[in-house]
């Protein structure tokens, strides 16, 4: 490799990085707090590439041929434009407990007036405790998720859970019953009634009868 | 690349030229390349390794800047006040400085090699390798919340990381010269400029780097975590089961210690075989390390590495939880 395609691919590797940060379309491989270091490694990447890439400069000491495949990342993100991960990675991995939610302040559901809105990971985790303590029990609960399913033709209200990048992500569901199944990888909010007692054990997702199911548009953030 | 090296070329076509035409063709094609790749499992395969990419590549960035910014201010004076000079101390104090470095792995190799290139006694700067991604402060702190109230969990991952990368430490200086590591030569120091020793090395180590994203997406992808509860119940097998895993799947060691958290159907010692074999070596540190130092030496390094870690975290599981 010359030293000016040393100089090349470094500097498309650090568009890419750049691209991905300044359009938001980070977000569907990492945490949001990526932004500013993907940004500043972007840049830090062109003032290293900037001089051999004109031909200005640069060594022409060798690499290996392991070099060439700094491509492959950048010729995907343009190419393929990968989508958030969904279903189908939800699907496989639905036999995988959900996690314990690392902190959880109980947020306890008023009874009356309107639905509550509650996000899904609260839902399960307040599914598994032992005597209801945030009370869902009989409330009119909304929440929101995308659709999975499974091979008894059930279907799930999903969210992936994501720590350091999509690699490590842990899927979140509910069942949901009284609805058909919307297409997967939909996005819906689900307004329903838990089906008491249901979640306590880990290995089983809770579940949900659902009164009304409203499509919505995918969020900026697809994981929770 | 030595015959794309040797390859007669037209005056007005280099290489860099070609590179830059083939990524704008595909720029340019990109909706009809998008439908000829259309399948979901390749999609999320994609997904998984510009993920990984992604993620890694800040890190290793701060690593390459990191290991030019030792070649050129950390004097050889400085690292031996430092650093005793006697090779058998040398190895627990790289492996207790590794706290100092709060990145993870993919930043820890370039680092590594620019300490040995100041003159560390290799066992000691590859100790600090094994010890840099397992117990510095931002990986404590997330086995922590992950394991919200089991602090033996997290004393018994730093502790077992230690004794792992400290044993495998005098295993390197016991095997002396028979180690065979491969250094590449460098240019004279002072010809080469701070951004340009950076650049190399970046270009050096980020082949590799992406070589084990591949494998790592494609496990991550395609083989379902749901195997591995077959033998979940089974107290040595399960940990020998997320022992693999924990190579396999190279999560990064800030994460994967909510992973652990959350394969409730294996006993603790199983998942602190997973937290202590995980930042010392996965597939994609194996990739580096071979880049960086040699496939005979990773192939010698690698396995001593996985068994140490196996069997000083069953120690510890036994003893602490």
């Amino acid at each position: 490799m010359s030293a000016k395609t040393q100089g090349v691919v470094v500097a498309l590797l650090a568009a890419v990085l750049v691209r991905l940060a300044l359009t938001g379309e980070y977000l569907r491989f990492v945490l949001p707090w990526m932004r500013w270091p993907l940004l500043i490694t972007g840049l830090v990447l062109l003032v290293m590439a900037i001089r051999p890439a004109l031909g200005l400069g640069g060594s022409a000491e060798r690499v290996p041929w392991a070099t060439w495949l700094l491509l492959l990342p950048v010729l995907i993100v343009f190419a393929v434009a990968p989508p958030p991960l969904g279903a189908y990675l939800a699907e496989r991995r639905s036999a995988q407990p959900p996690p314990r939610p690392a902190s959880q302040s109980v947020v306890r559901v008023h009874h009356g007036g309107g639905p509550v809105d509650l996000g899904l990971d609260e839902f399960t985790w307040g599914a598994a405790q032992p005597d209801d303590v945030m009370g869902l029990t009989g409330a009119t609960l909304r929440v929101e998720g995308f659709v999975s399913t499974d091979h008894q033709g059930g279907w799930y209200l999903t969210r992936l859970v994501i720590f350091c990048c999509a690699a490590d992500a842990v899927v979140e569901r509910i069942k949901i019953l009284g609805h058909p199944a919307p297409p997967r990888d939909q996005w819906v909010r689900v307004t329903g009634v838990w089906v008491a007692g249901t979640g306590a054990d880990p290995a089983t997702p809770p579940e949900m009868t659902a009164t009304q199911v409203v499509d919505l548009p995918p969020p900026k953030n697809p994981y929770g | 690349m030595a015959q794309l090296d040797t390859a007669p070329r037209g005056r007005w076509l280099g290489q860099a030229e070609v590179v830059a035409l083939v990524a704008l063709a595909v720029v340019i094609g990109q909706h009809w390349v998008r439908e000829a790749l259309d399948a979901e499992a390749l999609r999320t395969w994609c997904t998984m390794f510009v993920a990984v990419v992604v993620q890694s590549t800040p890190f290793l960035v701060a690593g390459v800047l990191l290991s030019a910014s030792i070649s050129r201010f950390l004097s050889e004076g400085a690292l031996r006040r430092l650093i005793p000079e006697n090779p058998v101390l040398a190895v627990p104090v790289a492996g207790i400085a590794g706290v100092g470095l709060p990145g993870c792995e993919c930043a820890a190799v370039p680092v590594t090699d620019g300490l040995m290139r100041r003159g560390l006694h290799q066992a000691a700067a590859l100790t600090f390798l094994l010890a840099a991604p397992a117990v510095n402060p931002a990986v404590i702190v997330s086995t922590a919340v992950a394991f919200r109230g089991n602090h033996a969990m997290v004393f018994a991952r730093v502790g077992a990381s230690l004794v792992t990368a400290i044993l495998v430490g005098w295993w390197c200086l016991a095997r002396g010269d028979r180690l065979r590591l491969e250094r590449r030569a460098r240019m004279h120091e002072h010809e080469e400029t701070f951004l340009g020793a950076a650049l190399h090395d970046f270009l050096y180590a980020g082949g590799f780097l992406v070589i084990g994203a591949m494998a790592a997406a494609a496990i991550n992808t395609f083989v379902p975590p749901r195997i591995l509860d077959a033998v979940a119940g089974h107290a040595l097998l399960g940990a020998l089961a997320l022992g693999a895993f924990a190579f396999v799947a190279a999560l990064c060691s800030e994460s994967d210690a909510f992973v652990a958290a959350s394969l409730t159907s294996f006993s603790d010692s199983a998942k602190l075989v997973f937290l202590v074999v995980g930042p010392a070596m996965d597939i994609k540190l194996a990739s580096m390390e071979s880049g960086q130092f040699g496939i005979g030496f990773a192939r010698e390094f690698v396995p001593v590495v996985l068994v140490v870690a196996v069997l000083t975290a069953l120690t510890a599981g036994w003893l602490l939880l």
